[in-house]
């Protein structure tokens, strides 16, 4: 597993970043300013502990942009914590996917990683 | 002795709450009277207690931005057009309470800055807003943009035809919230000086209640206001269709001012794409990069690294197409 996404993540998170950046960019490239993102109040509550990462929160952007761009993120944190949310919440995290399944596919899945990285490694197969 | 600041923030938390119990009913429209009644009486119980709608109001102080010596009526006629400081001062009513800037009122040293840069300066200059939220950006730049066309408007009867002015938002949902102000500022010259927000959604033939606004595209073809508002998306097709050529007909050599909002939103393909639309726009408006002043706002790119005044100068003179020595950076001070 030495050249698995988590292992890169772990040696070199600016690898990850990079690709994240990437898919930003294509995020932004895909919708014109016709587009109607969708907003996420819920999601958005939810960037606004202090141990939500501050490049995350997208707070660089003008509002309506942010829900979509924070909510894989979002779902990749809850993931983590196996944490229970209403099913307002889980309505709210679709649709903001919907809005663009490629981007938050491809994210939630450097996130996830970039999370786990984060994480102490305590042992083979271990995770937290 | 009396507690001045107490009733302030006590009638902020009434009046807070009231605007969110009158959203919230609009947007859930119960057509049951008695339920709608009975959500009134509970959302408007004080916040912080039992049901009530809103949580405890919590307060942050914030230091305010630098405020000038002079008050706008002192501008009046030295600097500004009266007319204008007389519809800023005298808004139309609707929009009184949120838009009135009253003559009594001291602008904030960076409006002053933008203004003195956009209407003193010659030739034209370009100017990059970077300050906070709530710094009053889009007065930077509309101020100025209502003095050049009154301005005009003294050397003629009648109203004005043809864009002088085009402002441009990354996204529509961007551009609905200039519409109230836009109204307020520009109603008072009985429509002398118009505007039109243009975008998809626009609808094809309607008619405003208010004279300044064109609000549906058979007016704005006919006969284009001074003020467009739109977004990359509608100019693009505005260059290319032929049902939209008379806008730029009849605005040949007019357009004055190029107003790029929110600007920090721009990454990537979006900002090269913006970089070459403009090319195409002063084109095919037939003007010249020179004549025309840019003028881009950002809440978020301001930095106080030594090299970032140059870098943001570059960014407008690049997008721009003008060179870095005639554009101003104007920074909100605290």
């Amino acid at each position: 597993m030495e050249n698995s996404e988590l292992a890169m993540a772990r040696r070199a998170e600016a690898i990850l970043t990079a690709q994240l950046q990437e898919h930003e960019l294509a995020l932004q490239a895909r919708h014109d300013a016709e587009a109607r993102y969708p907003d996420g109040p819920l999601v958005m509550e939810r960037t606004r502990p202090p141990d939500f990462p501050e490049q995350f929160r997208y707070a660089r952007f003008s509002y309506p942009y942010r829900p979509v761009r924070c909510a894989p993120f979002v779902a990749a944190q809850i993931s983590l914590h196996s944490e229970e949310r209403s099913e307002e919440f889980l309505f709210e995290l679709r649709q903001l996917r919907d809005f663009d399944p490629e981007w938050f596919d491809n994210a939630f899945a450097l996130a996830l990683c970039l999370s786990l990285a984060r994480h102490p490694v305590t042992g083979e197969g271990t995770h937290p | 002795m009396t507690d001045p600041v107490h009733p302030f923030f006590a009638s902020l938390a009434e009046q807070l709450n009231r605007g969110a119990t009158r959203a919230a009913l609009g947007l859930l429209s119960f057509r049951s009277a008695p339920l709608r009644e009975h959500l009134h009486t509970v959302f408007q119980s004080t916040p912080g207690t039992g049901d009530s709608f809103l949580a405890d109001p919590v307060f942050e102080a914030s230091f305010g931005w630098r405020l000038t010596e002079d008050t706008l009526g002192d501008l009046s006629g030295r600097f500004l057009h009266p007319d204008v400081v007389k519809a800023l001062d005298k808004p139309s009513k609707t929009f009184a309470e949120e838009y009135t800037f009253s003559t009594q009122q001291h602008p904030y040293q960076h409006q002053l800055e933008a203004w003195q840069a956009l209407i003193e300066a010659r030739p034209a200059r370009s100017v990059l807003v970077t300050s906070g939220t709530g710094s009053g950006k889009t007065e930077c730049f509309l101020i100025p943009i209502l003095h050049d066309l009154a301005t005009e408007l003294d050397t003629q009867t009648g109203g004005l035809t043809g864009v002088r002015a085009l402002f441009l938002y990354p996204l529509n949902a961007l551009i609905k919230s200039q519409r109230d102000r836009l109204i307020a500022w520009s109603e008072p010259f009985s429509g002398r000086i118009r505007y039109c927000l243009y975008n998809g959604e626009t609808p094809r033939e309607g008619k405003s209640p208010w004279a300044s606004e064109v609000l549906d595209r058979k007016t704005l073809r006919a006969n284009p206001p001074p003020i467009l508002v739109t977004n990359a998306t509608m100019l693009e097709y505005m260059l290319v269709r032929t049902e939209d050529q008379s806008i730029l007909t009849q605005s040949q050599g007019k357009l004055r001012w190029i107003v790029i909002d929110e600007a920090h939103n721009y990454i990537g393909s979006q900002a090269a794409e913006l970089t070459l639309l403009l090319r195409r726009v002063l084109h095919a408006f037939g003007c010249r990069a020179d004549a025309v002043h840019f003028i881009a706002t950002s809440a978020t790119i301001a930095d106080s690294r030594a090299n970032t005044e140059e870098q943001l100068r570059d960014f407008l003179a690049d997008i721009a197409g003008v060179p870095p020595d005639r554009v101003s950076v104007v920074y909100g001070q605290r």
